[in-house]
């Protein structure tokens, strides 16, 4: 029979597991590995608790747990990712124009369409990219949380976003 | 048309979800996970802590520590109920009592954790690698019977089968990774089977070496047939700006022996990285000069990956990749040795076949000198003694599901 803390940490599972193979997902553009960072983030967070550690806030303790495992992930794939140098160079250039997330398209392309491309091109971000879109706008963490962890300063994180925003608008341009 | 941007990469989000039954699939193995590792308990009537482990006072250990063969069925159940098998079981070897427990509880839980084909793949060859943990602590004892030799030898080949077969649907999806996947344990059953030829010094466990030997070419073949595919295209261009100082590259296309080399050096890397944990973490269990001998030899690994980037440097891929290989099996080596519970006494090699094929010559040549009354010391190239005395016993090799390889690509 499950103790009362056993079922507390299944509530969370219940209530982050969506939200953390969503971020999962898009950083690491891969549905399988995104469950098996899913399933081990939940696994840490299990044994973080047995080794006697408190945690305060479960969100953001889970995601930082979810982030560090995407930079193992990232590291371990260094090889095959390309060299984002030039990803930054555009962006900066891209900043002295245009501003703002709004994008250009076809006229007549449906919905469904447009949040294929969206998704497609999202993916293809550099992971520095992906990494803060994806918790700004679908995980829904402020700048400020962001900074926290991911340990940049708030004005870095900002800027990406408005980079990476820019960005996708141009790839999908 | 105007849209913005920002709603729709919403919109991406809340249209991707997991599925019904990768949930359920995602919360069973969570809960066995916490069945098996519960948390810790405080038996408030005496004031004690409980734990929960291998080290804990639970009656069922304490038999198990006791050396007696027989635990009461009351215990075993008891320890089932309340979620301890588990631990106990860990350092269970075959003809223990809890060994069934190990194997068809502990590892079957494990195998639900597993979710991706990667990681399917791994525990596999990790399941594998335990059945040699097994009849090497056994060998070193001399209990490695002909029936235990003969079910492990039967279960080693069935896991490693199951590996070589993930790894060949793995190369479907992710080369690379299958690569890793089969350069990674290849590199584990080479330091197995050089550990099982020095330890069986009367060769009853030749049957085993050999089939440790078969799957080994298995599983290089198919790293092999692999790695003739992997190809990356990739362009190079250079940045003729006055102003650059260095060439800014759009890495496009890049040569198959360089990625290999770039892949094996940053897996060679990590692992002896994991290497000197492991003997910092075990270090104050061993003697002195096996100590010495121990960092020696993560000395020499630290040594020729330093070559290996060197070679890199000078776009010798064939070199590096070697160098940062050999790096690599250096410390598997070490890791499996340190892994042994029992005293030990072992010649490590750089490893490449004609060494295991001598130190096999050389043995047998030994053993007929022996017989005749001679003694004389093997000289052997590039090798170092280690004495390893394990005060306590760490006979379990972690199995924790992580699904998490390193990349390794091979020439």
């Amino acid at each position: 029979m499950k103790g009362s803390t056993e079922e507390a940490f299944l509530a969370v599972f219940r209530e982050h597991y969506d939200g953390l193979f969503r971020h999962a997902f898009f950083r690491v553009s891969s549905r399988e590995k995104a469950l098996d960072l899913t399933q081990d983030t939940f696994i840490k967070a299990w044994d973080y608790l047995r080794g006697g550690g408190e945690v305060k806030q479960f969100k953001g303790f889970l995601y930082r747990i979810m982030h560090n495992l995407i930079i193992d992930e990232y590291r371990r794939k260094k090889a095959e990712s390309l060299d984002s140098m030039s990803d930054e160079r555009r962006a900066h250039i891209d900043a002295d124009m245009a501003e703002g997330g709004v994008w250009e398209t076809e006229e007549h392309i449906d919905e469904e369409a447009l949040v294929v491309k969206v998704r497609e091109q999202l993916t293809n971000l550099s992971p520095e990219y992906c990494s803060v879109v994806t918790m700004r706008y679908i995980d829904g963490f402020s700048p400020k949380e962001i900074s926290q962890m991911t340990g940049e300063t708030e004005n870095t994180v900002s800027v990406r976003l408005h980079r990476a925003i820019i960005k996708l608008r141009t790839m999908l341009s | 048309m105007k849209i913005n941007l920002i709603d729709y990469i919403k919109k991406v989000g809340d249209a991707t979800s997991l599925s019904a039954l990768e949930q359920e699939k995602l919360e069973s193995g969570l809960t066995e996970y916490m069945a098996m590792k519960p948390l810790r308990t405080v038996d408030s009537a005496q004031g004690k802590n409980y734990m929960e482990a291998k080290d804990s006072l639970f009656p069922g250990l304490f038999f198990m520590h006791s050396k007696r063969k027989y635990i009461p069925i009351a215990i075993i159940l008891g320890l089932l109920l309340s979620g301890t098998a588990s631990y106990a079981a860990e350092g269970a070897m075959p003809g223990d009592l809890l060994y069934p427990v190990k194997v068809g509880v502990n590892e079957k839980v494990v195998s639900t954790l597993a979710v991706s084909a990667e990681s399917k793949a791994t525990l596999e060859a990790k399941f594998a690698e335990r059945r040699l943990v097994e009849a090497t602590n056994l060998a070193v004892d001399n209990k490695l019977t002909a029936h235990i030799r003969a079910k492990l030898s039967d279960d080693f080949a069935k896991h490693a089968d199951s590996a070589v077969a993930r790894t060949k649907d793995l190369e479907k999806k992710n080369a690379s990774i299958a690569i890793g996947l089969a350069s990674n344990f290849e590199s584990n059953l080479s330091a197995h089977e050089a550990l099982l030829v020095q330890i069986d010094t009367q060769g009853d466990a030749d049957d085993l070496v050999q089939l440790i030997r078969a799957k080994s070419h298995t599983i290089g073949e198919l790293r092999m047939k692999a790695e003739s595919g992997v190809y990356v295209r990739a362009h190079t261009s250079e940045d003729t700006s006055a102003s650059s100082a260095i060439a800014a590259k759009n890495i496009e296309e890049v040569d198959t022996k360089e990625r290999a080399a770039l892949a094996m050096g940053g897996v060679a890397k990590t692992a002896v990285k994991d290497s000197a944990v492991l003997l910092a973490r075990v270090s104050g269990n061993l003697e002195a000069s096996a100590n010495l001998n121990a960092q020696a030899q993560v000395k020499t690994a630290s040594e020729l990956l330093v070559k290996g980037d060197a070679f890199f440097e000078k776009k010798d891929f064939t070199s590096a990749f070697q160098s940062y290989q050999n790096a690599l099996v250096a410390v598997k080596r070490l890791s499996v040795y340190l892994n042994v519970s029992k005293k030990v006494r072992i010649n490590i090699f750089h490893p490449n076949e004609k060494a295991l094929d001598d130190e096999k010559k050389n043995k047998s040549v030994e053993n007929r000198q022996n017989t005749e009354g001679n003694s004389e010391s093997r000289q052997v190239e590039d090798s170092s003694q280690i004495d390893i005395e394990s005060k306590v016993h760490t006979g379990s090799v972690n199995v924790g599901g992580e699904g998490r390889v390193r990349v390794n690509v091979g020439i």
